[in-house]
């Protein structure tokens, strides 16, 4: 048998991996309680303002924050927790490349952060329902804000694997993600204080796109399909080059072994 | 058969191997032994193809894992000595995960997992989460996850550790059957008395070199020993 072929029955490797994650990413309840704090405590502020002109201008930031923090926990258990454990090596001595490895937990990270945007915009759909800022706000925007905040899915998967990447413990993976998660609150709020018009520069920009046709959606203008495919296309190529870097770092005996 | 010709490898200038010659016949349990840091560790992880060597080559029948790691891999199975389990799996869904990995179909699957589950006195844990394990259920667990394909070839560090008495005699029982079924095992290990029950060939390592080589009682005749342990202890301080 060739090097890489399959023997019949037998299932792809990154599909392996990806089950495995994804049922271990579930039993983890303490992770999966602190994203799931993020997916309802943004909406529920927006709707305790609802008197406040500005209170849906939060919506976008915490729609885009929920993106990282549900790929943040399973992102540091699956990569520095499995250095911490002792679990990467023996994992590695398995006759599967290090990209399938990779893709495999990508795609769990990214079933996660997935969650956390749809839980986000559920509980946003609530809050329009039962405050008055449904009569300034259409539902239907939500959906709108989904298409535009999902290709941040790969992009917040492929980044948080990486940073991980080069943490031993998940103590100083999550000092890594801490950090990594003021872009996304950073650029949320920033971009509402000094609003930048939109147009193809910001558009390419993971992150400031996405906010200002989030911001505008909350304002009931809905964003140009170019636009969409636009800051979608380089959020998407983002998020697979830093698989594709984590990969590649997975080969180097210095990330697997270093201390 | 494995086989290791002038390995060498240092980390930052530091030698952790150099030139280390020796090979591990099939049907035989091969000791690797020598102080900490005599590079028994890196070894393993040269064969494994984790590391690349700076000179020399290992050979996993015939394949030279820094060229085919996967192929190399495929005939190998290893226990690494941070066991690494994962804590929110249960023993079934860590053999699973391994033998998928390992391109097992899942009727072959199903049936090896019993067949360990018996080896290694399992039944009781086997849809317990790893988290809470004794040593000896960690240890017993990564012996079964190491070996779930049957592989002809077996890398194990220091696989004794932490082991009970009944687990122990699971372990010699394992390695019998190994010999029996002709596969090569290449074991490291601190434990003097547990090389001389079950290891057919020793090679010592001290400062990532071989000292010595041969049967255990080679050994101590060459050194006047009355043990293993006063023979390895001679050739290696």
């Amino acid at each position: 048998m060739k090097s890489g072929s399959m023997k019949p029955g037998s299932q792809r490797p990154w599909f392996v991996v990806f089950c495995k994650e994804l049922r271990d990413g579930f039993r983890d309840h303490r992770s999966l309680f602190s994203a799931m704090m993020f997916c309802w405590l943004g909406p529920l502020l927006v709707g305790l303002l609802w008197r406040q002109p500005t209170a849906l201008l939060l919506l976008p930031a915490f729609v885009i924050i929920t993106a990282f923090t549900g790929a943040m926990n399973i992102a540091n258990d699956t990569m520095a927790g499995e250095r911490e454990r002792g679990s990467l090596e023996p994992l590695l001595m398995n006759p599967v490349l290090a990209r399938d490895i990779v893709f495999g937990k990508w795609l769990a990270i990214c079933s996660f952060s997935l969650c956390g945007v749809v839980l986000t915009l559920l509980m946003a759909l609530g809050v329009l329902f039962v405050t008055p800022l449904g009569a300034r706000m259409h539902p239907s925007a939500l959906l709108w804000m989904f298409l535009v905040t999902v290709p941040l899915v790969p992009f917040a998967a492929g980044s948080d694997l990486l940073i991980c990447t080069f943490a031993r413990s998940p103590k100083e993976g999550n000092s890594y993600l801490a950090v990594a998660l003021l872009a996304p609150m950073l650029t949320g709020l920033l971009a509402e204080f000094f609003p930048v018009p939109l147009r193809a520069a910001v558009a390419a920009i993971p992150l400031l796109g996405q906010q200002r046709m989030l911001s505008a959606l909350t304002r009931g203008e809905i964003p140009h399909v170019a636009w969409l495919a636009l800051s979608g296309g380089c959020a998407l190529f983002l998020g697979v080059a830093a698989l594709a870097a984590t990969a590649r770092l997975l080969s180097h005996e210095k990330v697997v072994f270093g201390r | 058969m494995i086989q290791s010709d002038s390995l060498r490898k240092s980390f930052g200038g530091a030698t952790a191997v150099d030139g280390l010659t020796f090979s591990a016949a099939n049907g035989a349990v091969t000791g690797l032994i020598g102080p900490n840091g005599s590079g028994k560790t890196t070894t393993l992880r040269l064969i494994a193809g984790l590391l690349q060597p700076e000179g020399g080559q290992a050979l996993v029948d015939g394949m030279d894992p820094s060229r085919d790691p996967i192929g190399a891999r495929r005939r190998l199975g290893a226990l690494t000595d941070g066991l690494g389990n994962y804590p929110r799996l249960t023993v079934r869904e860590h053999l699973r995960y391994f033998g998928q990995l390992r391109g097992m179909p899942d009727a072959e699957l199903d049936s090896r997992i019993q067949f360990l589950l018996d080896l290694f006195d399992m039944h009781s844990i086997a849809d317990r989460r790893a988290q809470g394990f004794s040593q000896g259920e960690r240890m017993k667990l990564a012996l079964a996850r190491a070996t779930i394909n049957d592989p002809p070839n077996i890398l194990l560090d220091e696989p004794a550790n932490g082991l009970d008495v009944p687990s122990v005699r699971a372990l010699r029982s394992m390695l019998e059957r190994f010999r029996q079924a002709g596969k090569c095992v290449l074991l490291s290990s601190h434990l003097m008395a547990e090389v001389s029950a079950v290891c057919d060939t020793v090679v010592v390592v001290a400062r990532g070199k071989v000292v010595a080589q041969g049967t255990p009682a080679e050994l101590m005749r060459a050194r006047n020993a009355r043990s293993l342990e006063e023979a390895f202890v001679e050739l290696t301080s």
